[in-house]
Formats: structure tokens, sequence, C-alpha cells
């Protein structure tokens, strides 16, 4: 069993340090995102506050994925985190994990390109 | 340090670890400075120098001294120590006792031929014990005497079995509950071959008391004693708590408070930190037939003890912060050795901030909720291992740096919040909303919110520190996020005031 997916079941149950993981999915979406625009992010993350906000993982995923579905070498290692990590979660884990992906979102803010 | 066997040893006082010998120690030590006035000091050089001089001549006669003082109002209190004899040359125990029961016959005997010995006050722990009876006549009071002081064999069966006629705090002896077939295996002998001059001890224990009196309610009569296995400590903190009582006579502020506010001053001058992490608070009150009612003893448990030992930490706990409407104030360095959660307290304090009632009292809080959410995390991480793991032995040093690391790290990350916007009035919208979130405890909405106030923040949102600490402390703590949300609050209220 993938060692990622175990981490948000045992989560429910147990007590592994959760912190490093998060970490690795906030740098991905970091590097993901970096070159987008600031008003395009701007309105993404409102839309998945939203979306987190009722604990609506199907849109949740929808979104993002709709975001990240494009030709772009960026993506690549969050399409990979995404790949390890998408699941279906209990909310706690939901959470913390779709927080992680905003921050990440949030944390690019002052480096991306006006292209638009 | 002399080698066990030797004589002296056997004749310097100090605590035993038995509580009620160690009581009655110091119950020892404050008849000697209540009749002649030495201090812990000068009585240990009186015992090194001259110990059958303390024990077989100065010790009767300050007992029934100290008996009679109580009774007659301190008139007692004046007669200069001067008269009092100093058993010249002698070292002979029953000599010594002789000369001293000569005094004592001399001076206070009565028409009937008595001392009128009386079991009033703290002496009623003793009622009609041996020579308080009123029917003693000297002979028999100078006979139980010899018999306390080992000058005689044990002829009074009440002192040969240590147990609730001597001791309140023990059952008596056929109801010891797991002998069934012997009585009490606390003898004398086995006492005295332990602790020389054991039956004094069992003489002063309610001697080492501190009475507080409640007008309004007898029942509420108790007396109270500070307990640890530091001789001097005790000493120290009994005294200042029994000044403490006698000037605040008006506020009748609790016991542990008191008791508290002792020991925290005199941690500051001893540093003893090995008596600090076994403490208690020995109270009792009797009933007219010397039933015990209200018997408490409260350890301090040893994190707890650790974590006050730091000069910083201590000092921003120790402070009383308001947390309801009426005046009501709580000591946060009582709430935390009680081992009551933190949280609450400032939460409502928080409250109380956000309708404008009260200016907030920022550092105790961020040391409330930082040594509160590590003490949290500590537990989780171990919960599994033993109870007497490395860090307890260490005396929680590591645990005790992560708090103080936390408290910078925080203080720092968590301040950067202000930058979320320049008014003040906005910034206090967003402290109620999220305040609102932390009372149901809601870390979803906790953070929707947050970061939706923060979208709009091109440099905050950005700001590695910050998303850093609100991934690592808010994110992905499970454990305590909501007292790293608190701190948020209170960093959005804290730069209002300013403003």
């Amino acid at each position: 069993m993938n060692e990622k997916n175990m981490y948000y079941w045992q989560k429910v149950v147990g007590d592994r340090p959760i912190s490093m993981d998060l970490e690795d999915i906030r740098e991905a979406v970091s590097e993901g995102f970096k070159s987008e625009s600031l008003n395009y992010k701007q309105k993404l993350v409102y839309n998945l506050l939203e979306t987190i906000r009722n604990n609506d993982q199907k849109e949740f995923f929808y979104i993002l994925l709709k975001a990240i579905n494009k030709p772009k070498k960026d993506y690549a290692r969050l399409l990979e985190q995404l790949n390890n990590n998408y699941d279906v979660m209990p909310e706690e884990a939901f959470v913390n994990f779709a927080y992680t992906v905003v921050i990440g979102i949030m944390a690019t803010y002052d480096g991306g390109e006006k292209n638009e | 340090m002399n080698s066990i066997g030797q004589p002296q040893i056997n004749q310097q006082i100090d605590f035993t670890g038995n509580w009620f010998i160690d009581i009655g120690m110091l119950g020892f030590i404050n008849l000697m400075e209540e009749v002649y006035g030495w201090n812990l000091d000068v009585l240990r050089e009186e015992i090194e120098s001259e110990p059958e001089k303390v024990y077989y001549g100065y010790f009767p006669l300050a007992y029934i001294r100290y008996n009679l003082m109580k009774q007659r109002e301190k008139k007692l209190n004046k007669t200069n120590n001067n008269e009092l004899p100093f058993f010249k040359g002698s070292v002979d125990k029953k000599q010594i006792f002789e000369e001293s029961w000569k005094f004592i016959e001399d001076n206070y005997l009565d028409d009937d031929g008595r001392i009128p010995l009386s079991s009033s006050n703290e002496f009623y722990y003793f009622h009609n014990f041996l020579f308080f009876q009123p029917k003693w006549k000297k002979e028999k009071q100078k006979s139980a005497f010899e018999e306390i002081l080992g000058l005689k064999n044990l002829e009074d069966d009440v002192l040969v079995h240590i147990d609730k006629t001597v001791c309140k705090f023990l059952p008596s002896k056929e109801e010891f509950p797991n002998i069934s077939y012997t009585g009490s295996l606390i003898t004398n002998d086995t006492l005295q071959n332990i602790v020389p001059h054991s039956t004094i001890f069992v003489l002063t224990f309610p001697l080492g008391f501190i009475s507080f009196i409640n007008e309004k309610d007898e029942k509420e009569n108790r007396r109270t004693m500070f307990y640890s296995s530091d001789m001097k400590f005790s000493y120290k903190i009994n005294k200042k708590i029994k000044q403490m009582v006698e000037r605040s006579t008006e506020k009748k502020e609790s016991i542990f408070t008191v008791t508290w506010e002792a020991i925290i001053d005199t941690l500051i001058e001893l540093k003893s930190q090995w008596a600090l992490e076994n403490m208690y608070l020995v109270s009792y009150n009797l009933t007219d037939n010397q039933n015990l009612i209200n018997v408490e003893y409260i350890g301090i448990p040893k994190l707890q003890a650790a974590i006050i030992m730091d000069d910083t930490i201590r000092e921003n706990l120790n402070k009383y912060i308001r947390y309801s409407k009426e005046i009501k104030w709580k000591w946060l360095i009582q709430e935390f050795i009680k081992g009551n959660l933190l949280y609450p307290t400032i939460m409502n304090h928080l409250n109380l901030v956000l309708n404008k009632d009260l200016e907030l009292s920022y550092s105790s809080s961020l040391y409330s909720l930082l040594v509160e959410s590590k003490i949290l995390e500590f537990k989780k991480k171990n919960e599994k291992s033993q109870i007497f793991s490395p860090d307890y032995f260490d005396n929680y040093k590591s645990l005790i740096k992560n708090i103080k690391d936390e408290i910078s790290f925080t203080s720092f990350a968590s301040g950067l919040i202000n930058q979320i916007s320049e008014s003040a009035e906005t910034k206090n919208r967003i402290a109620r909303e999220l305040f609102e979130t932390l009372k149901s405890n809601n870390k979803n909405m906790f953070l929707n919110i947050l970061l939706k106030n923060l979208n709009g923040n091109k440099e905050l949102s950005s700001n590695r520190n910050f998303y850093n600490w609100i991934l690592k402390k808010i994110i992905a703590n499970n454990t305590s996020f909501e007292m790293y949300g608190l701190i948020l609050v209170m960093n959005l209220l804290r730069r209002k005031k300013n403003e």
C-alpha cells in the first residue's frame, strides 16, 4: 500500500507526524502555480475556499484539476503528489490537505508573471 | 558528612521523608523558635554542640511554657530568657531533665499540685492525652514526660503503638486495615530505632501547622501546613505563610494562593528544585470528638514544577488575569499548578478585550497558551512511552527549551498578521470572526475566514515566515491549533490598542 495514502487513514486512528508530508504538497503546489497571474490565482483560491468550507471534496478536486489541466511542466510534481494523495478523505484530513494546497497557491502571490 | 553510626548524625535534626515525623520536627523547630527565639540555624548549632540539653532540658520546658503562654494570652512571653536554667556543665540526660523539671515545678505549679497544661488551641489535637488530663498531678505528668523522652520504659499503652491516639491521620490500632492479626506495627520502639527522639516529634506535630480561622463558619477553620522534603524550604515557606496570614486579616485569600505566593518568593531565594517536585499542603480540622474533617493533600506534579522553575515563564504566569465581566481574576500560575487548562481563561479574557472592556494582557496570555500547547504536544508524543522517561529525569529541560523557542518564533511570526490591514476596525472585525470560530472549535471555518481575508493581501500571504507558521502551527496541528489561533486573534487586537 502506498505510504502517503496510508497516512490519511492512519491520521484518524494514529499519531504519525504529518508536517513533512504537507510541506511536500505545499512546495509542489507553489512550484506549479508560480508563474500564473495574481488575479487568476486569487480567484481560484476564493473558489477553492468555498468548496473546503462545505467539505465538498468532489468540487474541490474538480476545480483544482481543471486548473492544472495544462500542458505545463510546472505541474508535474503537483500531479505526482495528487496521484499519491488523492482519496476520499475523512473531513479532518481533507481540511488539512486542502488548506495546504491553498496556502501553497497563496505563497506564490508575489512572484507571478503579469500575463493577463 | 558523618557515616552512619557515628553519634553526631543521630543527634542532628533533618527531615526523614516520613511526613508525619517531619511535620513534628517542623513543629519542634517552631516551638523552640517561639519560646527561645532560636531560628533554624541557631537550633541546629545548639543541637550539634549540646544535644542532650536541647532534647532533655530545653524541650520539656519549652513545651510546657508554650502551652501556658497560649492559655494566658502571652503573659509569660515577657519573661526574660536569662531567667531560664542553663543546665550548666551537665551532660547526663537524667540530670538535665531533673533540672528542667525543677524549674518547671518552681515556676508553673498551680495550687492543686499540677502543672496546668491545657488541651485548647492547637493542643486540642491531644485532648485528654497523658499529662493534659486534668486529673493528672505533677508526679504523673513528670513520669509521662520521662517516658516520652525515653528516660524511662514505656508504661502507658497509648505510647507503645503509634496510631490514631497520637496521630489523627492514622487509623486506630485495631483498625489498621491490612494487619488484621497484629495491630499496628508502627510501634514507638521501631520508630525510635529509625528516628531518634521521634516521640518528641509526635508531641510537636500539631505545632507544625498554621491555623486559618474562619469567623463565619467554624467548620471552615482549619490547620494547614506546607510540606516538602527539604526541611529548610518547608520551614521558610511555612514561616512566610504565617506572616502573610497574619497580615491579610481583611482580605481572606485562599490557602492555596497564600501558599503559592510564599513558595514563589522562597523559590527565588533558595532555588531548591528537588524540593519543588515533592510538595504537599496538609490540612486538617478536628470536630468535637476529634474526628478529622477536611484532610487535604495537594501534590504538585513534577512537570508543572519543572516548568515554573524557569524564571521567564514563571514571571509571565505569575499574574492575575481578568476573565469575567464581574471583576473576577484568576491567578494563572495557580491554575497551571492545579493542572487546570489555561486556554479557557485566556479565551474569556480575550472575549472581554473584544468587547472593549479592558486591556489585553498580551505576554501572559502568550506564555499561557504556548506553555499549554507545548505540554499537550509533549504528552501526545510520549503517550506510549513510560512515565519515567529520560525527560522525567532530565527535569523536562528539552520541553522547557522547546517552549522558549516556540515563544520567540511564534511571537514574531504571529505578529505579522498585523499587516493584514491598516484599519483597526477591519482588524477588530476579523478578530471577532476568528474568535467566534474558535469558540466552536471549528478549524475549517477558522482557516476559511483567515485565508479569505488574507487572499487580498499579496505581501502577507506570500510572506514565507507567515505561511510556514500557519502551515505548521495551524494546518498541520491537530492537538493545539486553537491556541495558535487565539494567538493570532490576540495579535489582531494588540495592535489596535496602540493605534
